[in-house]
């Protein structure tokens, strides 16, 4: 073919039209493709790259989805017994211990505001509440330092109840110490070395009114 | 709203088949390539058809609003895949006929295309990519300009200057055989 017009070229394409695939090949290849159920083979490799294909896709719709909730739930599990751990201990374990002693910062803080006369009998009660309670819950010290700061009058501290006294006592050297752990300004410095002092001279409301009114 | 999928598929399925084979034979060079390749079009097609709910139902996909574009642009991409994962070189060697190639096309072809049209075929075979391209679908397909044009998103004018050059191309390629 040495020699050949464009139009003798276009013919000569337009007869390429009869190329075409196997009868048979098409209509098991449309049959394969189109049913859900595989049936009969077009071709070896054909088949087994469907085989491969369905397994990657089950593997992808059931396997990993499983395992993807599975990890998931062992995922809320560590984060909740994590998160659980670190919830304040008034929060996760109200012993009936705990209850009475929240009872007895609120009967306080009532009794405060309200200027019953009893207000003694309620820091007593408090503080008989927190000997019997281990509270290791900065919160929760910090409520029983506001409530006791907000108790009209600092004789408290010459109260004949040693629970009373140590009360205070506790409770401020709890605030002193977390205040020891921060970063402080110049100001906070100066009220945090007071309140030092305050405490050395076993004045401990003085120095919780002095921490909590500045706090 | 599968088995209308798969009614409509089934159409598009009847309508390309041949077309779409005939474009993978002449770029592949061998019948089992061409079906093995022109399987995998259809398989991709059928996927992101019934994926996309069709474009006949309202489905969300404005891809396959031509079916012909779309199945034609799969075919292009799997026999560039065809040829990646084979590390074979599109063009065969200018001494290498099909019948040498592959002994199961050469009976193929022996059967249903004269000799003249099996040194078109190898012609084809060389010819630049685009080329190929444009000249399968419009000589043997009848796809009008424009049609090629929007489907390799390039203007219609260059579409004809590549189908001149193509076909320039080609019949070099054919005096010089």
């Amino acid at each position: 073919m040495t020699k050949i017009t464009q139009k003798k070229l276009i013919e000569s394409l337009s007869q390429l039209k009869e190329i075409k695939p196997r009868a048979d090949w098409a209509s098991l290849l449309k049959s394969q493709i189109l049913a859900e159920k595989k049936t009969e083979p077009v071709k070896a490799n054909f088949v087994v790259r469907n085989f491969i294909r369905n397994l990657k896709l089950e593997i992808g719709n059931s396997f990993s989805r499983k395992l993807a909730y599975s990890f998931a739930a062992i995922l809320l599990l560590i984060i909740g017994a994590v998160g659980f751990d670190r919830l304040p201990a008034a929060l996760t374990v109200q012993t009936p211990l705990v209850v009475d002693l929240n009872t007895k910062i609120n009967d306080l803080a009532i009794a405060t505001k309200s200027g019953s006369d009893d207000i003694n009998i309620k820091v007593s009660a408090l503080a008989q509440s927190l000997k019997n309670t281990s509270v290791k819950d900065p919160q929760t010290m910090k409520q029983i330092a506001k409530t006791l700061a907000d108790v009209p009058g600092t004789d408290l501290t010459a109260n004949q109840d040693p629970d009373v006294k140590d009360l205070y006592q506790t409770v401020v050297q709890n605030q002193i110490t977390d205040l020891q752990k921060t970063t402080l300004t110049e100001n906070q410095k100066n009220i945090l070395k007071q309140a030092e002092e305050l405490y050395a001279q076993g004045k401990y409301a003085d120095a919780l009114i002095l921490l909590m009114g500045n706090n | 709203m599968t088995d209308s999928l798969s009614e409509q598929f089934g159409q598009i399925y009847d309508q390309y088949i041949d077309k779409i084979y005939r474009f993978v034979y002449l770029k592949v060079g061998s019948r089992e390539m061409a079906e093995d390749v022109t399987s995998k079009v259809f398989l991709k097609g059928w996927e992101s058809y019934s994926a996309q709910g069709g474009p006949a139902l309202g489905g969300q996909n404005s891809v396959i609003k031509n079916p012909g574009a779309f199945l034609y642009q799969i075919a292009r991409n799997a026999v560039v895949d065809h040829y990646r994962e084979k590390g074979r070189t599109k063009v065969v060697s200018a001494d290498a006929s099909p019948e040498i190639a592959d002994p199961e096309t050469s009976a193929h072809d022996m059967a249903v295309l004269s000799a003249d049209i099996n040194v078109i075929k190898q012609a084809i075979n060389k010819l630049e990519k685009d080329h190929q391209d444009i000249i399968i679908w419009h000589y043997l397909e009848d796809m009008p300009i424009a049609d090629i044009a929007e489907l390799l998103n390039k203007p219609a004018g260059t579409v004809r200057v590549m189908l001149h050059r193509g076909l320039k191309e080609l019949k070099g390629i054919i005096q010089e055989a």
